[in-house]
């Protein structure tokens, strides 16, 4: 191995047949060092997609929140004219299922994040060498950016409805990375598959609608019956249950459970980044005409 | 021959070294899915993929290639379609993993395929000068520091904060080659894409590449083209089904390949022609036999020389007369821009076919086209554009002329010398 011999005096960048992992310290090495080298690009790409997306369109941001207060309003009616029935909330329904759909909305923005981000960028990708943890920085950050937009409408109707926040509530923000974290990681799973079999883009949209009536979005937790063990188990649930608790005052989530998921949240996104950029070539050389 | 020419033991200048370096694909989609899978979970997990092994379905796109590129040295690559240059750029910066062999690189590899990478219609010119050029792995500051001479260099002046998509296709591609070509790399691998704007901006990117050669940047040049390797590289590797074939000083490596041009791509006008007449689709009573040239003789040639007498010909079978009838030529490269060379049409001396087999002929005093390949394309058309034959792909060599070279064509031409006495005699 060459890596043992005197270092060369540029640094040098060298490719073969081994597997990546099987130089995890140069693995690791090389994406903290372009991470950190393409640390500006990251900015300018949020940045780009931010004004390049809501540029052309006459509601510009008001287009961040629409979607949410569409579906709360239409929730909230459902329920006043009795078509659904569920059972009241702690605090009014409307502030309920409007904290529920925003926090949905991330996750699903997350999820979809690598997947859109490795389609958008399929041009640069088999073109030019980037790496390709930039591109999911970039998309994280644009979450972020659309849910500081929802947040600060939601802040407006949590005035108007008077609810009570507590000190706890500096929680949130650790939460809500931890929650996007653990979307970007299965997105992370999901999006190198996408580009391949194009089943997952035909597939995820009917799986998340699923997935949104078997998370407490616009319903509490359940306490018994099927629903409240499919509930519990399924990973979406318990940051979001704990974010909305927490900002609406209510009660305090098990602040054990929470740790364990944050570990898991995190743990699991380190790994499927790895992975990401070590599929990436592999996905270049098939999915790219 | 032995690569060896080309790949000495790599020095201290060496800024990009090619060792054995081999690349496989599978033409078949779901095989190659399913390949792509089984490879990405095998080297997920640490499992060598015995890659150097082609498996069912699989051919070497690049095999067993070596070579150095060092500081200031500008290398060709020639090679016709499919022969894996492109595939062997991809894998040089970066984007493919070899399947057997070992690249280094030392310093900054700019791909000269990838112009206007990330741009936006909606965004301004400004803007997406600062995401194209941190794509291509530039800081704030370097751009800050190079932003007017990009905007300098690619003329658009006040454009500069109007959308992208306001913009002229030539101001596009003006703004994509001035950001690329203002990275300053240490590496440029071009692609055949100096096609950009007009002849005076592309005799300003010529300029600046030059400029970037004597600053010590290393060129990895990939043409069809010989007349744009010649001019601009010492050493040229040839690539042939993925695999170097010669590889030295530039003028041998491109003679051979235009023998090979020569031989694979049109065997013999004859033979050729035949086929494409064959391939002719025509009305009912005409029948192409075979399309040829001859010399000034009258023997058939296989390939006409530049510079030369030659005279092109259509045989053909009528089983009714055909009045009026117009043949028009469309002479095009068989390679790289596939320009039209020259459209000739018989269009003001209007023939009449006879019955029975005839010959159309065309006579070239001088073959005023350069060396190299070229397609034809034939149309023979009635009174008021009626459809009687046309065929595509009928393709010939030109063979070179000692005359020709350095030459865009053949300018038939005579010097004399005219003593000042004799010009002032024939004046009284």
């Amino acid at each position: 191995m060459t890596s043992l011999e005197t270092p060369p005096p540029v640094a040098e960048l060298v490719y073969s047949a081994e597997p990546a992992v099987w130089h995890p310290l140069t693995l690791l090495r090389r994406m903290a060092r372009e991470s950190w080298k393409f640390r500006e690009l990251v900015i300018h790409l949020v940045v780009r997609d931010l004004r390049a997306q809501y540029r052309q369109s006459l509601l510009g941001y008001v287009w961040a929140f629409i979607p949410t207060v569409a579906t709360a309003i239409a929730f909230s009616l459902a329920k006043d004219s009795g078509v659904l029935r569920i059972p009241n909330t702690r605090v009014d329904y409307v502030v309920f299922v409007m904290a529920g759909t925003v926090l949905w909305q991330t996750f699903t923005d997350a999820l979809n994040g690598p997947i859109q981000a490795i389609s958008n960028f399929k041009g640069v990708l088999n073109r030019i060498y980037l790496p390709p943890e930039v591109i999911i920085f970039a998309k994280i950050g644009e979450v972020f950016v659309n849910l500081s937009i929802n947040l600060i409408m939601l802040a407006i109707v949590f005035a108007v409805y008077r609810v009570s926040v507590g000190p706890i509530v500096i929680l949130t923000p650790l939460l809500l990375l931890l929650f996007i974290l653990e979307a970007t990681a299965i997105g992370l799973v999901l999006a190198p598959l996408s580009v391949l079999y194009h089943d997952v883009l035909k597939g995820l949209p009917i799986i998340l609608t699923f997935w949104f009536v078997l998370t407490p979005v616009v319903y509490a937790p359940p306490s018994e019956g099927g629903l409240a063990v499919v509930v519990k188990l399924n990973p979406a649930t318990h940051f979001l249950v704990a974010i909305r608790d927490i900002a609406t005052g209510g009660p305090l989530p098990n602040l054990w459970t929470l740790a364990i998921a944050g570990a898991v949240s995190l743990v699991a996104f380190t790994i499927t980044l790895i992975a990401f950029r070590v599929a990436m070539p592999f996905v270049i050389e098939r999915g790219s005409a | 021959m032995k690569e060896a020419a080309t790949a000495p033991n790599p020095s201290s200048d060496t800024l990009l070294s090619v060792d054995g370096i081999s690349k496989k694909f599978c033409r078949r989609l779901k095989t190659s899915l399913a390949y792509g899978i089984r490879d990405m979970t095998r080297d997920l997990i640490g499992i060598r993929r015995n890659s150097s092994v082609l498996r069912d379905g699989e051919f070497w796109a690049v095999h067993n290639v070596s070579f150095n590129l060092n500081r200031g040295e500008s290398v060709g690559l020639v090679g016709a379609n499919g022969a894996g240059k492109t595939t062997l750029l991809k894998v040089l910066s970066g984007l493919l993993k070899p399947d057997d062999g070992t690249v280094r690189v030392r310093g900054r590899i700019a791909p000269l395929i990838a112009l206007g990478a990330g741009f936006k219609p909606v965004l301004s010119g400004r803007e997406n000068i600062y995401v194209n050029l941190s794509i291509l792995g530039l800081t704030m500051k370097e751009i800050d520091d190079r932003f007017n001479d990009i905007v300098d260099f690619a003329e658009l002046g006040d454009a500069i904060d109007a959308p992208l998509q306001t913009y002229s296709s030539g101001m596009g591609a003006r703004l994509g080659f001035s950001c690329a070509i203002h990275m300053e790399p240490d590496v440029l691998l071009i692609d055949e894409v100096l096609a950009v704007g007009d002849i005076r901006f592309r005799t300003k990117c010529y300029r600046k590449l030059a400029d970037l050669r004597r600053r010590g940047t290393a060129f990895l040049l990939v043409s069809h083209s010989p007349t744009a390797i010649l001019g601009s590289c010492d050493r040229s590797i040839y690539m042939g089904g993925g695999e170097v074939l010669v590889a030295g000083p530039t003028p041998d490596v491109i003679r051979r390949y235009e023998e090979d041009l020569r031989n694979i791509k049109a065997p013999s006008s004859g033979k050729v022609g035949v086929k494409a007449a064959a391939k002719a689709v025509a009305v009912e009573g005409f029948k192409m036999e075979e399309i040829y040239f001859t010399d000034a003789r009258g023997t058939k040639v296989e390939s006409p020389i530049s510079g030369e007498p030659v005279t092109f010909r259509i045989r053909c079978v009528c089983s009714k007369e055909f009045p009026k009838v117009k043949t028009t030529l469309i002479i095009r490269e068989a390679f790289g821009d596939l320009q039209t060379i020259l459209t000739l049409s018989s269009g003001d001396v209007p023939v009449s076919l006879p019955l029975g087999r005839s010959e159309i002929l065309l006579d070239f005093p001088f073959l005023g086209l350069q060396s190299g390949l070229y397609t034809i394309k034939i149309g023979l058309t009635a009174e008021k554009l009626e459809h009687i034959a046309a065929t595509e792909s009928f393709r010939f060599y030109v063979g070179r002329n000692e005359h020709t070279q350095h030459c865009l064509f053949y300018q038939p031409c005579e010097w004399q010398v005219i003593p000042e006495s004799t010009t002032t005699e024939a004046a009284v």
